[in-house]
């Protein structure tokens, strides 16, 4: 078993160091390293506008580009929240906590290194917890039936929405909203055309790139115009010796950015649970074990360490259902799911066997997209601040174009423009009332597939709906559906008017 | 609180409003599962969850905890700098389909620029024509995408 995983680790570099897919990896990173340094630019944005550039990309290289914007994005974003203080993407908004301090002391150059170190550590973590957790998943996934993966949907379609932040009900009725808008268009199975009024447009229904875009870019820039925070760029001079922590800020640093790790890995495993919350519990965690719980907010090296490794594990080890099993655990790996889908690649337990390229490709390059990261953050680290300066008044404007042209190479179709537009309309105003945006590209991409695979659930039983409580892995995911539900209930009955640590998370477009 | 009853409300609206529409479509039986069925179901649920939400109406607790945006700012989107987006995409649609891409790269950024407060014109003018020159290299000749340049064309959709 052990032996396979290195024979394939093996086979995956050869994939991933090939020079093409090298440079892909590396304009993944990049772009992610620069969309998490840029305040007010998202990654899923980011992935959804490259997403229909990449059609006429080998697939293998489509992958290892979006993925690599994923995880670029952590390490600019940390850079954004230690000499900013503003948390351009959710998982960092913690970092804020001691980071900034550390910088207002004049440390702002080690909390970044510690911070790179950490994430370095974290990531790799992640991608072996990938390596070896993701073959075992698929092997157990082999008694899977149709109905034990419908099941399996409907779990992770309400994790996704319960236990991402804000309201769990809001959360719900999002992905709900995804699910109906998939049903728009062409039925596949009748044929019978629902919801287009009319419109020759809507006969293949919404396209993922309009409500990606029109969710988390429109309504992103919409909502943030003129309302951004002002930059202070008081500490953005920092050369690369500044970087190195000194002996006593590396042990510091060292336990913490372990433990972190650890949370952020088990973090990973559990659908809807990302790399915000990760990030959230590490930092809480270590701020009650501290032998010194005073020093947290107040530029502790500890506080800087945990939560970025818990971010990084997580990230890596998000990848772990979406590959294995085909389950999307949040926005950016449904998003994703339909590139891959896009690419003619079905996504589930068979991607291995099927794919083995772009699945061990994929986890090599992760190894070699982390190591370019730090090699290009580490030495360039005076560049990427000097980015962190561009107003955003010359971003969004730059940023709209590539979304107009962006939806308009889907289908070389101005139509398509409109179409983002109006859901970017719609989506501020979902946002202006609370909800989040995210669970909806989760339950749009999840749609068709769930639909389908009821579908083929119910007919193999031969319209015996029970079968979805007789199958012992069905009932088990079932089972798991309703303790989600139930504890959800049970705490907001318990809730006091006092908010906890969840409730004071931040609202941003990535979970 | 009267946050949630609105969002309650559009919530169930929608519900109802696809629900109805499902009736349209064939619901079926369990045997015979009719395309309307999921969407009816799923329109249901929304109805209820609308229900739930203004049942459930609470003051928005920590949401405008740390994020990217001006503590002090209004709470409400700024409207010059939102219609300035949206002018920006209608300009890029419809110039785009009539006077051809460079003319609708360039007003759309430019629009979208000038909403910002701190925008200047020499500003927003340089930044509509670098974006452009760049559009153009990159998506025109380098990606060989399928736009007309220049042309003069009538609008549709």
């Amino acid at each position: 078993m052990m032996a396979d995983v290195f024979t394939n680790m093996a086979y995956g570099f050869g994939v991933a160091l090939q020079p093409m897919n090298l440079l892909y990896c590396l304009i993944g990173v990049l772009i992610g390293n620069l969309v998490g340094v840029l305040p007010g630019l998202g990654v899923l944005s980011a992935i959804s506008i490259l997403l229909p550039l990449t059609y006429k990309v080998p697939h293998v290289g489509a992958i290892l580009m979006l993925a690599g914007i994923y995880y670029g994005a952590q390490y600019g974003g940390a850079i954004c929240s230690i000499l900013l203080n503003l948390p351009c993407h959710p998982p960092h908004a913690v970092t804020c906590l001691d980071g900034f301090p550390l910088t207002k002391q004049g440390k702002g150059g080690t909390a970044l290194g510690i911070t790179m170190m950490g994430s370095f550590f974290g990531a790799s973590f992640g991608i072996v917890q990938m390596m070896f957790m993701a073959p075992l998943l698929v092997m157990a996934s082999q008694q899977f039936g149709a109905a034990d993966i419908c099941s399996l949907m409907l779990l992770g379609l309400l994790a996704g929405s319960t236990l991402s932040r804000g309201s769990a009900l809001k959360g719900v009725s999002m992905t709900v909203l995804g699910l109906l808008l998939a049903t728009v268009g062409n039925d596949p199975q009748t044929g019978q055309e629902r919801f287009t009024f009319g419109s020759l447009h809507m006969y293949e229904g919404f396209e993922i790139v309009a409500i990606a875009l029109g969710l988390f870019g429109i309504a992103e820039f919409m909502k943030t115009v003129n309302r951004m925070a002002p930059i202070n760029a008081a500490y953005t001079n920092v050369k690369f010796r500044d970087l190195w922590p000194s002996k006593a800020d590396f042990k510091l640093g060292a336990m913490p950015a372990f433990r972190g790790t650890i949370i952020g890995s088990l973090c990973s495993l559990i659908p809807g649970v990302g790399p915000t919350i990760a990030s959230f519990i590490a930092y809480a965690t270590e701020k009650k074990i501290s032998k010194t719980p005073e020093r947290f907010g107040h530029g502790a090296i500890e506080g800087v360490a945990c939560p970025e490794a818990a971010t990084h594990s997580s990230v890596q080890g998000d990848f772990i259902p979406t590959m294995s099993l085909g389950i999307p655990g949040d926005a950016v790996m449904a998003l994703l799911l339909s590139a891959l889908i896009i690419h003619n690649v079905q996504p589930g337990p068979q991607l291995v066997t099927q794919h083995p390229d772009i699945f061990w490709g994929l986890i090599a390059s992760f190894w070699i997209g982390n190591i370019m990261l730090m090699v290009l953050n580490m030495p360039m680290i005076g560049l990427w601040v000097k980015l962190l300066t561009i107003p955003y008044k010359f971003l969004y404007p730059a940023a709209l174009f590539f979304i107009c042209i962006g939806t308009y190479s889907v289908n070389n179709s101005l139509f398509g423009v409109m179409e983002t537009l109006a859901i970017g309309l719609a989506g501020l105003l979902f946002m202006q009332l609370g909800f989040q945006p995210a669970p909806v590209l989760l339950g749009f991409v999840l749609g068709k597939q769930f639909e389908e695979t009821f579908r083929r659930a119910v007919t193999i039983s031969h319209y015996d709906m029970s079968v979805f409580v007789t199958r012992p892995i069905s009932a088990l995911f079932l089972s798991l559906c309703v303790v989600l539900i139930g504890s959800q209930v049970y705490f907001t009955f318990r809730r006091t008017k006092k908010p906890g640590l969840l409730t004071a998370m931040p609202v941003g477009d990535l979970e | 609180m009267k946050r949630d009853y609105y969002a309650g409300a559009l919530i169930s609206f929608i519900g109802v409003f696809m629900g109805l529409n499902s009736l349209n479509y064939n619901i079926g039986n369990l045997r015979n599962i009719g395309p309307g069925m999921l969407p009816m179901a799923l329109s249901i649920i929304l109805c209820g969850l609308g229900v739930l939400i203004a049942l459930n109406a609470a003051e928005p607790t920590g949401e405008g905890a740390h994020d990217h945006l001006d503590p002090e700012a209004s709470k409400y989107p700024n409207i010059k700098g939102g219609i300035a987006i949206v002018l920006g995409m209608l300009a890029f649609v419809v110039l785009t389909q009539t006077v051809g891409m460079v003319a609708g790269t360039f007003f759309c950024v430019f629009i979208a620029a000038i909403g910002d407060k701190d925008a200047t014109w020499i500003g927003s003018l340089v930044l509509a024509s670098v974006i452009t020159v760049v559009g153009v290299v990159v998506f025109i000749y380098g990606l060989k995408m399928n736009l007309p340049l220049f042309q003069l064309q009538g609008f549709s959709l």
